[in-house]
């Protein structure tokens, strides 16, 4: 939706705030949903997901939880697991609420029980095309796999924003990661409009897989960017699959705010994310 | 039975004329001998200008230091110079007699030879925040402690950020961030990879993580699960068991593993500082290596700065929002605790002034031991070491302590605190509410300060004796009494060493110049201020109040140097803003509403003179006394006791002169007398025994029926054998009978009778000598009663012959008749008369 809107000039969107079962919400990813919601004259939708899976799960004679913390564990049933569940909806819609309500931003809510992607996919697909799914919970290397089934099946999304558990509410500047110059313009005005919001800067990270190319890409937007002297301009070489000195290049940027496509060096679709959400300390903004 | 009395014929005819000094009309064998007044010259000791050798005090050098005060120079001398701390000064003498002024200036020689003392600084104690350490270091060193721990804290406000964002740093601090949380994902990754071999989810709950069969990466439904045969189930089960026991292990971990990350990280959060940390205080320990207190300080601070390291790794909550600018180091609360409150300090060019003399004008409790203060935060007070201030024990500590006795006893808590600081020889500063035990809030136990004063106290006699009489701990803590006269005696040598005092005042105040004869006339005035002609008031203050008004009347005079005119009319003017109650006096006196008689001669009434105290002026005033008798018990009613208005000395003096009549007269029969004694027209109380000598020239005239000459005035104490003794106040008595008498004329025939032993008192107005010159009013010094009494009535007094009488016609013959005769006519009555009884009532 975003690079959409943006480079068609439209003012429509929406941000689907995806909560979910672990009752732990990121406020750094509440937080750039609502941004970019602001950002885009767009609603937030938030989306309580009752895992469907954890209520055949608590179906199981055998079925117990073991706490976050390992000391104690019990025997859950449907019943315990669907009022912990309730619990969390209320919580988590309404903290939701009121940031939205600070922000002057229109939120409506719904709480679905489903398998969580087929959920997002839903609630996509309902009034799509243009929507962002932000996921309001910390995001770890471990739901790398979710990531990619999320951009897999929710096809009427074009960006997801997750926030690693070291992010910070969204401050500083706007950091844009580029793989390919024709995406720069679009991204930039995402970058933009984000940073008319944030107050801050834009600054451009070009990522290649060869120096060679990170040269020329560089020299290219530089031309480019003839009109925006204030945009500062990186590059950075990386082989694909080793997301440790994109990672190590985004922390140096200190950006409040990371944009970057899904699926390439940046963000690869299969590979580890660990050293990236290691690193970032802010939330990321994911575009196909 | 009745008294006989006296008939009013009788009564009146006791009004007669005056009788000359050597009455005619009486009898040559009770002829009073001639009783000569006074010389002129020894009415007032005059200086001649012209002795002194000198032009004007231009010519003079300057006193350096008091004159005539050898005892107390010498006990200054004494008290300073002894190293005890229970040797302190107590200089005690006349306020405004430079004392203060003498003592400090005798100090300031000796404190300028000795060594400037050690600086002093409070530091916090970072075991126990709640008692500031107390640092000794040497003179001058203080304030570069002070500045050199601020200037290290602002080095690293700047290069702590700097290192801990410093690529070396963010590397190591990654490495062991990467360490931690690579070995606990990979211990999920693990799990996960086991569960998902074995068909096994682990899912995240709202409370936790639990397991169940998956099949196709969904989990299985429970009726799809129940259909497969028993021991499959079982064995699902089994591996479930057994992977949440490892699930388990890795959660149970995490803590240890963060406990282990935390440990990795803080120590390497002390190896940055460390490094930062130490070279900034090794600026602060080049500075003063020689002070072991000082380096255990800065280790203490180092320590304490590593371990809170992150206090420079945030902003200020002080910060200002629109411009952002770091807060001044030594404003920004989260560095208070590096900082040195530097409570002594010498200058610190080291050159030092000596030890210190500090007066403490305002010794209240917190000026003198120092204070505690709080400032009010989020509506509580709170306090830290840098909030302790110091007091005049501080700054004086090593040196001397001036304080006026009666300011400190007036300062609730203040007497105690000096006593218990140098009992203790320590300075503790705590709150006065702490001392009585009742401090609720929580405040400070600062260290001590070892306290090595000389404290001088100045007061004046009366506080010196009631300190000594009342407390115990002033005789063991004050032992050394310097006293300062107020006096001294008159020499040539002595006129000369005032002038000098009068030339060192000129210098001080920056007058003009005075010449001899002002400097005659002022020292003229010192004798007066003495109130002896042979003595000079030391009253510094008193007489450099008669010099600068003098400067004044001379600048108005236009004249470039004081002369003696100015002198004078200075006195005058001082005495003329100060004398409407005694121009009231002397005016009531003249309209007849106080009935003083100034000619004539009357029976039983004489002028007595009493004298007023306003401030620091005082005046003379005739009272009219008077004296009846009758047949009686043997009693003298003093009216003034009756009616409650007589003091005990004038009590003491009435009685007094029962003895004399008792033991001179009536030795052999009852004293059957009555007698009153009254100051007419008294309406306040009185007090002194100076008018004892004219009440019993009243009595005797009564008894003798012999008039007393009122042209004349008395004054003078008596004693059981006749004696006229010495009393106060001679020259305002002597001037007040003569200004009632000069307002009505001055007859010739006036004067004064005042104890021989007051004659070397005598400073009398210029006026009143002037006059005395010309004839028209004397002084007669009298040595008894007899001389006394021949003096005022004309008449002989008579001794006591070998028979027993005295001789016919004289005053103590007529009183011994009268007498007599009273004893014959007690006879008639049963228990008249009786020497044994109270004789006053």
């Amino acid at each position: 939706m975003i690079t959409h809107v943006a480079a068609k000039g439209e003012d429509r969107g929406r941000v689907v705030v995806k909560l979910g079962a672990t009752g732990q919400p990121s406020e750094a990813a509440i937080e750039a949903a609502v941004r970019i919601a602001q950002a885009f004259q767009s609603e937030i939708e938030s989306l309580f997901v009752e895992d469907r899976q954890l209520l055949e799960l608590a179906s199981f004679p055998f079925a117990r939880e073991i706490s976050l913390s390992g000391r104690s564990s019990r025997a859950i049933s449907v019943a315990d697991i669907e009022r912990d569940m309730r619990l969390a909806s209320r919580r988590l819609l309404k903290h939701v609420e009121e940031i939205a309500q600070r922000a002057e931003v229109p939120m409506r809510w719904r709480v679905v029980r489903d398998e969580p992607i087929a959920a997002l996919a839903h609630a996509c697909a309902a009034s799509g095309p243009w929507n962002v799914v932000a996921l309001g919970e910390p995001f770890t290397a471990r739901q790398a796999r979710a990531l990619r089934d999320l951009f897999a099946r929710v096809l009427d999304t074009t960006g997801v924003v997750v926030a690693p558990p070291k992010a910070r509410r969204p401050q500083g500047p706007v950091v844009v990661a580029v793989e390919e110059l024709d995406r720069l313009s679009g991204m930039l005005r995402t970058a933009e409009r984000i940073a008319g919001i944030n107050g801050g800067e834009i600054r451009l990270l070009l990522v290649a897989s060869e120096a060679e190319s990170a040269h020329w890409m560089e020299d290219q937007a530089r031309l480019l960017l003839g009109g925006q002297p204030g945009v500062v301009v990186q590059s950075v070489v990386a082989m694909p699959g080793d997301t440790t000195a994109i990672a190590e290049s985004l922390r140096r940027l200190a950006g409040g705010f990371v944009i970057a496509p899904f699926g390439g060096l940046v963000v690869p679709a299969e590979g580890d994310l660990g050293p990236l959400v290691g690193l970032l300390e802010c939330p990321l903004f994911l575009v196909r | 039975m009745f008294f006989k009395r006296s008939t009013p014929a009788a009564k009146e005819s006791r009004d007669t004329p005056a009788p000359s000094p050597a009455i005619a009309s009486t009898p040559a064998a009770v002829a009073a001998s001639t009783q000569a007044p006074l010389e002129v010259d020894k009415l007032r000791r005059r200086v001649d200008p012209a002795s002194l050798g000198f032009g004007s005090t231009s010519d003079l050098m300057p006193a350096t230091s008091l004159i005539g005060q050898d005892r107390a120079l010498k006990a200054i001398e004494f008290g300073t110079s002894i190293r005890a701390f229970d040797f302190n000064l107590f200089v005690l003498g006349p306020p405004a007699s430079g004392k203060s002024t003498a003592v400090r200036s005798f100090l300031e020689r000796k404190a300028a030879a000795a060594r400037a003392p050690d600086d002093w600084v409070y530091v916090n104690n970072f075991e126990d925040h709640n008692k500031p350490k107390a640092l000794r270091l040497p003179a001058g060193r203080a304030k570069i402690f002070a500045r050199a721990m601020l200037e290290a804290i602002d080095e690293l406000r700047a290069t702590l950020p700097a290192a801990f964002e410093s690529e070396d740093y963010q590397v190591r601090r990654r490495a062991i961030d990467e360490q931690f949380r690579s070995g606990q994902e990979e211990r999920f990754a693990a799990l996960d990879r086991k569960a998902e071999e074995q068909n096994i989810a682990v899912l995240r709950t709202p409370m936790g993580f639990a397991m169940a069969p998956v099949v196709d990466g969904k989990v299985v439904k429970p009726e799809d699960f129940n259909q497969l045969p028993e021991d499959w189930r079982a064995d699902v089960q089994r591996r479930i068991e057994e992977l949440q026991k490892e699930l388990v292990d890795i959660l149970e971990s995490a803590p240890r593993s963060d406990k282990r990350r935390r440990l990795e990280v803080s120590e390497l959060n002390e190896e940055v500082a460390e490094i930062a940390i130490k070279a900034a205080l090794d600026d602060v320990r080049a500075l003063m290596p020689e002070l072991p207190a000082v380096a255990s300080h800065l280790t203490d601070t180092e320590r304490d700065l590593v371990r809170n390291v992150a206090l420079f790794l945030t902003p200020s909550g002080e910060e200002p929002q629109i411009v952002r600018q770091p807060v001044d180091t030594s404003r920004d609360p989260r560095f208070r605790r590096y900082m040195v409150n530097v409570v002594v300090a010498q200058d610190s060019n080291g050159d030092g002034k000596g030890a210190p003399i500090h007066s403490e004008a305002n010794p209240t409790y917190g000026n003198l031991i120092g204070r505690i203060e709080h400032i009010a935060q989020m509506g509580t007070l709170v306090t830290d070491f840098l909030l302790i201030k110091p007091g005049a024990l501080h700054r004086s500590n090593g040196g001397y302590l001036l304080v006026d006795a009666r300011k400190i006893l007036f300062s609730p808590f203040a007497w105690e605190a000096l006593k218990r600081a140098i009992k203790s020889r320590e300075i503790r500063v705590e709150q006065p509410i702490e001392t009585l035990g009742f401090a609720s809030t929580q405040t400070l136990d600062p260290e001590p300060i070892p306290l090595d004063v000389k404290v001088v106290l100045f007061g004046d006699r009366e506080l010196y004796y009631l300190l000594n009489a009342y407390d115990e701990d002033f005789g063991r803590l004050f032992k050394v009494q310097a006293d300062f006269d107020e006096t001294i005696a008159r020499s040539t040598e002595n006129d000369r060493a005032y002038a000098g005092l009068i030339a060192a005042i000129v210098a001080r105040h920056g007058l003009r110049p005075v010449d001899a004869g002002g400097v005659a006339r002022i020292i003229e005035e010192g004798a007066r201020l003495a109130e002896d002609r042979e003595k000079l008031s030391i009253e510094i203050g008193r007489i450099a109040d008669i010099m600068r008004e003098a400067d004044y009347w001379a600048g108005e005079a236009g004249r470039a140097t004081t002369t003696a005119a100015d002198v004078s009319r200075a006195v005058a003017e001082h005495v003329q803003r100060a004398d409407r109650l005694r121009d009231r006096s002397q005016e009531i006196i003249a309209r007849e509403i106080v009935l003083v008689d100034t000619e004539g001669a009357k029976v039983g009434q004489i002028n007595g003179l009493s004298v007023i105290q306003l401030g620091d002026f005082a005046f003379g005033r005739p009272s009219r006394i008077t004296a009846r008798t009758r047949l009686g018990q043997g009693r003298v009613t003093d009216i003034e006791r009756e009616a409650k208005l007589g003091g005990p000395l004038h009590t003491k003096g009435v009685m007094i002169l029962w003895g004399f009549l008792a033991g001179r007269f009536a030795l052999d029969i009852p004293l059957a007398l009555a007698a009153t004694l009254v100051f007419e027209q008294s309406y306040g109380g009185v007090e002194g025994d100076s008018a004892s000598s004219a009440e019993l020239y009243a009595l005797l005239s009564a008894l003798a029926d012999a008039p007393i000459r009122q042209d004349l005035a008395v004054t003078g104490s008596v004693n059981q054998w006749g004696e006229v003794q010495a009393i106060g106040g001679v020259n305002e008595k002597i001037e007040g009978f003569f200004d009632v008498c000069k307002a009505r004329g001055l007859t010739g025939t006036q004067g004064v009778l005042i104890p021989k032993a007051n004659v070397q008192h005598l400073m009398l107005r210029e006026d009143v000598v002037e006059a005395a010159a010309a004839g028209k009013f004397a002084v007669y010094p009298v040595a008894t009663i007899d001389e006394g009494i021949e003096l005022l009535t004309g008449i002989g007094a008579g001794a006591r012959a070998a028979d027993g009488l005295f001789p016919a016609g004289t005053i103590n013959r007529r009183v011994d008749d009268c007498l007599k005769r009273y004893a014959e006519q007690a006879k008639g009555f049963r228990g008249a008369g009786s020497n044994d009884k109270d004789a006053i009532s």
